[in-house]
């Protein structure tokens, strides 16, 4: 296979999903390059920014090496992240690999004849934490928040924690998302 | 540790950690009355961090038995759907 993703178990097709802000350079160039033959443009300038492509025959080889470590970094940092600078690498991928289980199947048996383990498979991961990490900073961007209470029921002065309880009870029996104050407001 | 008679600025700022839309504030004799004070909080964005819009307004003074048609009430509340708050 011309694409190895890591290890060399692929046997047949092999999809990889990029995203614009993830895809690395080589597949825009690939792209601009299919863009610009007629008969391949259909194909390339698919789906405004989401591109799902199938690279069985992948114009040049990426670079992928140097992508690597540049990735961990950027999926470290927090809030402030440009977007348009995380390289997240694919964001789902998979394919068909024939070989892999039947191999580990025919191991554990004692078989060394690993053609009797033959399991044909297909499958495709999605990178869950990677897909984040592209839409937080978007949703930040809005305005948007993680949490969806809308009321906290706090006290003036003297405790009144059964009040309290009550009233968020009350409030979360008409289906009213609140919280209070249980643990210490200041940890 | 949990807390019988939390400090109100602690309390405040909970609610403000999670950007929560009303501050619903209870106190002894008003309790008594059947009223609790309710603060809406609002956010915007201030070069470009989201921030909380300063008021002096000392909250709305709700009966506590319509505090939640009072809720359900407002726009906030009805546009609720999707954890945007500006």
């Amino acid at each position: 296979m011309s694409l190895a993703r890591g290890l060399d178990y692929y046997t047949g097709i092999i999809y990889e999903a990029t995203v614009e802000a993830s895809a690395p350079p080589w597949l825009k160039a690939a792209q601009a390059t299919a863009a610009a033959q007629a008969t391949a443009a259909a194909q390339a300038s698919n789906l405004e920014s989401n591109t799902l492509t199938s690279t069985s025959p992948p114009a040049q080889l990426p670079p992928k090496k140097d992508k690597q470590p540049k990735k961990k970094a950027d999926a470290d940092e927090d809030d402030d992240i440009d977007d348009s600078q995380v390289g997240v690498g694919s964001i789902a991928a998979g394919g068909r690999y024939d070989g892999l289980v039947g191999s580990f199947s025919s191991a554990a048996a004692g078989d060394k004849e690993k053609s009797k383990g033959h399991l044909p498979c297909v499958g495709v991961s999605i990178g869950m934490d990677r897909i984040f990490s592209l839409l937080w900073p978007k949703w930040v961007e809005k305005g948007m928040r993680s949490k969806e209470t809308m009321v906290y029921v706090m006290s003036a002065g003297d405790g009144l924690l059964t009040e309290r309880v009550a009233l968020v009870g009350d409030l979360r029996e008409a289906g009213i998302k609140v919280r209070m104050d249980i643990w210490s407001a200041s940890s | 540790m949990a807390k019988n008679k939390p400090k109100l600025p602690a309390q405040f700022a909970a609610g403000e950690r999670d950007e929560v839309p009303f501050a619903v504030m209870i106190g002894g004799d008003e309790l008594r009355a059947g009223f609790v004070t309710v603060k809406e909080q609002k956010w915007e964005f201030v070069d470009g961090k989201k921030t909380k819009v300063q008021s002096t307004d000392q909250g709305e003074k709700v009966k506590r038995d319509e505090l939640i048609q009072w809720i359900k009430g407002t726009r906030t509340y009805q546009e609720w759907n999707t954890g945007k708050l500006i």
